[in-house]
């Protein structure tokens, strides 16, 4: 008996379970996945720390001879607190001294290395994670995402150069590099055989892109960081957890997938939550029968627990095993510059499979406490108690301007607020959902985090990193290049002024404590120019701005005197502003334009920067991008969001990611939009008969229940309108916190995606999906009013 | 007096589990304008069939029914739709109400709907409350269904019927679901109805309500078996006469 009613209920709500059963499948399907894409993400970063032999490494060291020679070295040999470290000697290189058939094939700004493997304890790992022991002669790997993003094909020969040393080698693969190799770093290694290296350290030319990449340990950080602070060759400096934190953007996919997963439960438990509630409200008759003949309620209670156990397993299973694959397209970003490695990755993704069925349960548990509440007299009277007086409807047909249809669609709206603000909070949710994941990649892709990065607002960007390396080896003057290229632009009839920000590591000492820190300078743009938190921008060479970060290690606030050692002379010098910067992760400072810095002391250089006298408009700087390329002799020049876009490197990641969502959105909305549509037609049965005796046409009758989907999903769009901006706040400031904008950013509202046109496609699927759906309540007949009960 | 309903030969077959069941079978009726028919029957005859298949609620399996000399078997659905919204009235033996809305807006929705009714709205709500004050329920326009007694609404569903002024109003087992003395009340406005000269045909098991009709068709297994005329009914005083010829020409029916 008990299996047979579950039987007849099965077959006669096949559609409504079949859809409730999609969603626990879809849930079981995110949570599985993306709690072990998470777990294997977060893990992964030791493992691939671990498997590469830099797990136990306290600092990382970047480092520029310029031709002075090895500094370091001995410096380091020199400090009692060093406990150990190796090096690779590296040749600086740039994206535009790799040619395939003469044409640059890779895009990146900052600098690459050309190296041999097994100088230092640290592996390299090849595309299948096996470790790159030995590179074969006339052969390159190239690490990071760059060769797969450029299409680089394995047999390509490429022209590597490196000053006026060129070799052809074959590219056999991209490798894994655990230090320089995630998408936020993105400075790849070409990794060549000993005698390719030494054949590139033989040539004289090379010498003054010649630096070290030192791996230290140590037991005195501090002790350590006094040590080296006054050594001008470090163009880098991190501890491991910096290291750590540059995977920031593989795991921010990850967190974005776990958030749609957590969003995607409450959609699954709030249609549960539906569906179970008007299963048991529509089946009082048989309840209240069942407890009339002495059933009891917890047995009652319980065919509806088995039926719902039941639909959770088969939606757990299904969905673990979806899971899998689909957690495997999610982290082929993430694998391509990480060795994952997650040993417990099926009891993980069990465990979260699991955790749905009994979250399902309990919820479920808990929405059949309305069986208690049903008598046998609810049989007897129709559902009707007799003692319930609570008012349904609060508009007057007689009173209102609506025509039959609107008029009804609003009035059933606003008669039972519970049913359909359900609706409107899962339409919202969905719509929220794509609406912070677009203001996430419009942001990313736009000039609003310009500020963060150091960098004021210019036409043109362009990298040129031969330059800055000719500049930084005093091969080249700044003022020099700096005029003969604003000559350029003027005798092309398109006159402006260029200027470069460039990084320092200056040692700074406060209150015992010394330290490397980075600091940003532009001798051309006035410090009051740039975006600050709290103070006021340095007025005079005596001052400086640096972050909440450094204020926070070293102490120190707006006000306080600092030891700056510049130049080689240790002066004091006032913190007047604090400001907030991605650059380092947030650990930098910036000084003011008239500080005397000296050109070959710069550990990196920005790219330059062109305004252009005739303030022109976008069209016009998109025009000039070319010409500017072809006068200055460039290849990357970008207005002012590709920039960003450049230096953030995670626009496309999220944009993904959220074209993803919107078509996950868009199925759950059409699924939603389905189940509740045909529970209402079944509801609401003898009401659309009674329309029909009544003289209502069928299409009318669509168009009264089309309608109310209009107004839920139109209540959507306004409630997600109003709470996208604070919750888009709310969710995504945490991670620009990770990355160094600790005290929030300004989000750029596309106002037309976001009002206009995510809100448009979704109501389209929502009217669409309740139209079609609607028409089958053509199916009731107008003398089906004597044959419902 | 002009025809309103022509019915010939009339079937109506359903197919249950493959079995072929005839519900009605030839059946031929008229109906002229101003008449108070009454359809009786034992259960599962075929009364509520014939309501609902001649009111066009329901489609015919053969035969022919004009309302008017209209053929309504050849009209397109959207027609029938309007023909019943505007030419007919129905009552049911539940009182079919949408539950999200007043009695008054339950009773006047027909006319806000119909196409045809010129009235502005606020004469349609006018109607609509004279309506409920003729029908004496008045003090319930602006309340929930659910705060109504059975009657009550029964009478409701009277006054919407009668909304859009119908030529014919089709009532099935309208007291059914009432007590003795509601079923009186409203048996009685139909009654009143009909003398202000709306056709009314319904279908029912109580001999007292059908003592009040003019005529009575008597249908055994879906066929017409036999009609008998009451003549118009003038007010209580013949009711005991008019019950007890009915109850013994029923009882030699084999009610």
């Amino acid at each position: 008996m008990f299996f047979h009613i579950l039987k007849k209920d099965m077959k006669r709500k096949k559609t409504m379970n079949v859809i409730v059963l999609l969603f626990i499948i879809l849930s079981s399907m995110f949570a599985s996945s993306s709690v072990n894409n998470i777990v294997t993400v977060l893990g992964g970063v030791e493992y691939f720390m671990d498997k590469s032999g830099i797990a136990d490494v306290d600092y990382f060291y970047l480092t520029a001879e310029k031709g002075s020679g090895d500094t370091l070295t001995a410096k380091l040999e020199a400090e009692p607190s060093v406990t150990g470290f190796t090096k690779e000697t590296v040749i600086f290189n740039y994206a535009a001294n790799i040619t395939l058939d003469g044409k640059k094939v890779m895009e990146y700004t900052n600098s690459s290395m050309i190296q041999r493997v097994g100088e230092a304890d640290v592996k390299y790992f090849d595309k299948d994670n096996k470790v790159i022991e030995s590179v074969p002669e006339g052969c390159v790997y190239i690490t990071g995402g760059q060769p797969v993003n450029s299409g680089l094909k394995e047999g390509d020969m490429l022209d590597i150069r490196a000053g006026e040393h060129t070799v052809r080698l074959k590219y056999i693969g991209y490798g894994k590099d655990a230090m320089l190799g995630s998408n936020f770093t993105n400075n790849p290694r070409l990794l060549v055989s000993d005698k390719t290296f030494e054949e590139f350290l033989a040539d004289e030319s090379t010498r003054n892109y010649v630096g070290g990449v030192y791996y230290v340990k140590t037991s005195d950080r501090k002790a350590l960081s006094e040590a080296v602070s006054e050594d001008v060759s470090i163009t880098f400096d991190a501890d491991g957890s910096v290291i750590r934190m540059t995977y920031i953007m593989e795991v921010l996919v990850a967190a974005m997938l776990l958030i749609v997963s957590v969003i995607l439960l409450l959609v699954a438990f709030v249609v549960l939550r539906f569906t179970i509630g008007f299963t048991i409200a529509e089946e009082f008759r048989e309840i209240g029968v069942m407890k009339a003949i002495g059933i009891k309620n917890r047995y009652i209670r319980t065919l509806y627990l088995v039926k719902y156990l039941g639909m959770a397993i088969v939606g757990a299973v299904a969905g673990y095993f979806i899971g899998i694959p689909f957690g495997r397209m999610m982290l082929s970003s993430a694998e391509q510059s990480m060795v994952l490695g997650n040993d417990s990755s099926v009891l993980i993704g069990a465990l979260a499979a699991l955790a749905v069925v009994v979250i399902i349960l309990l919820f479920c548990y808990s929405c059949t406490k309305k069986i208690r509440k049903l008598s046998p007299i609810d049989a007897v009277r129709n559902g009707q108690t007799g003692e319930r007086f609570r008012k349904h409807s609060f508009m007057k047909l007689g009173k209102s301007r609506l025509g039959t249809n609107g008029f009804l669609s609003a009035n059933d709206v606003v008669s039972q607020p519970k049913q359909y603000g359900i609706i409107t909070l899962i339409f919202t949710l969905c719509l929220l959902l794509v609406m912070i994941l677009a203001n996430t990649a419009n942001t990313l892709a736009s000039d609003k985090l310009l500020f963060t990065l150091g960098v004021t607002k210019s036409d043109i960007y362009y990298n040129t990193v031969q330059r800055f390396m000719d500049i930084n080896s005093a091969k080249t003057d700044y003022r020099e290049y700096i005029e003969e290229c604003e000559k350029k632009l003027a005798d092309a009839g398109i006159p402006g002024k260029i200027k470069s920000e460039t990084i320092f590591k200056v040692p700074m000492e406060y209150g015992g404590m010394r330290q490397n820190v980075t600091m940003l300078w532009c001798p051309d743009t006035d410090t009051s120019e740039y975006v600050y938190e709290r103070g006021t921008p340095p007025q005079n060479v005596y001052e400086f701005a640096t972050t909440s970060q450094i204020c926070e290690e070293f102490g120190f606030d707006i006000g306080d005197k600092v030891e700056l050692t510049i130049n080689g002379k240790k002066e004091e010098y006032l913190l007047t502003a604090v400001f907030q910067s991605m650059n380092q992760l947030g650990k930098v400072g910036r000084l003011h334009q008239d500080v005397p810095m000296e050109f070959k002391n710069a550990s990196l250089g920005f790219a330059f920067q062109i305004n252009f006298d005739d303030h022109p408009d976008k069209n016009t700087i998109e025009e000039r991008k070319e010409k500017v390329k072809e006068l200055l002799e460039v290849d990357k020049v970008m207005n002012i969001t590709e920039f960003v876009d450049d230096c953030v490197n995670s626009a496309s990641a999220i944009t993904a990611v959220k074209n993803l969502m919107l078509i996950v959105t868009l199925l759950i909305i059409i699924m939603i939009a389905v189940l509740m549509e045909r529970s209402f037609i079944t509801k609401e049965k003898s009401e659309i008969a009674l329309m029909k005796a009544l003289g209502f046409k069928d299409k009318q009758i669509i168009m009264h229940h089309t309608l109310r989907f209009v107004i839920v999903g139109a209540l959507a769009g306004i409630f997600s309108a109003a709470l996208c901006m604070p919750l888009t706040k709310l969710a995504i400031d945490p991670i620009f916190g990770i990355m160094g904008a600790t005290e929030g950013v300004s989000y750029e509202i596309v106002p037309l995606e976001i009002f206009l046109i995510y809100p448009a496609i979704i109501l389209a699927a929502i009217i669409l999906a309740a139209f079609f759906t609607s028409f089958l309540t053509k199916k009731v007949k107008a003398s089906d009013t004597a044959n419902i009960e | 007096m002009e025809k309103i309903l022509e019915v010939k030969g009339l079937c109506k077959t359903y197919i249950v589990n493959k079995k072929q069941n005839n519900v009605l079978r030839n059946i031929d009726l008229t109906v002229s304008e101003g008449e108070m028919v009454g359809v009786m029957g034992p259960s599962g005859s075929g009364k509520s069939t014939l309501l609902y298949t001649v009111s066009g609620m329901d489609q015919m399996t053969s035969g022919e029914v004009k309302f008017y000399g209209k053929d309504i078997s050849k009209l397109p659905p959207d027609e029938l739709a309007e023909l019943r919204l505007d030419e007919m009235g129905f009552i049911f033996q539940q009182m079919y109400m949408l539950k999200n809305l007043t009695v008054l807006d339950n009773i006047i929705l027909p006319a806000v709907r119909s196409e045809k009714n010129k009235a502005s709205r606020s004469e349609k709500q006018q109607k609509g409350l004279e309506l409920m004050k003729m029908l004496g329920i008045s003090e319930l326009a602006d309340n929930d269904i659910n705060e109504a007694s059975g009657g009550q609404l029964q009478r409701a569903c009277i006054a919407r019927s009668m909304i859009n002024s119908p030529k014919v109003i089709f009532a099935d087992e309208p007291t059914g679901a009432l007590n003795r003395t509601s079923s009186e009340e409203v048996t009685d406005k139909l009654n009143e109805l009909n003398r202000m000269g709306t056709t009314v045909v319904l279908v029912t098991h109580d001999t007292h309500v059908a003592a009040k009709c003019d005529r009575i068709l008597f249908i055994v297994d879906g066929t017409i078996k036999e009609e008998y005329n009451l003549g118009k009914y003038t007010g209580a005083a013949t009711m005991r006469d008019r019950e007890r010829k009915l109850s013994e020409w029923l009882m030699n029916m084999g009610w």
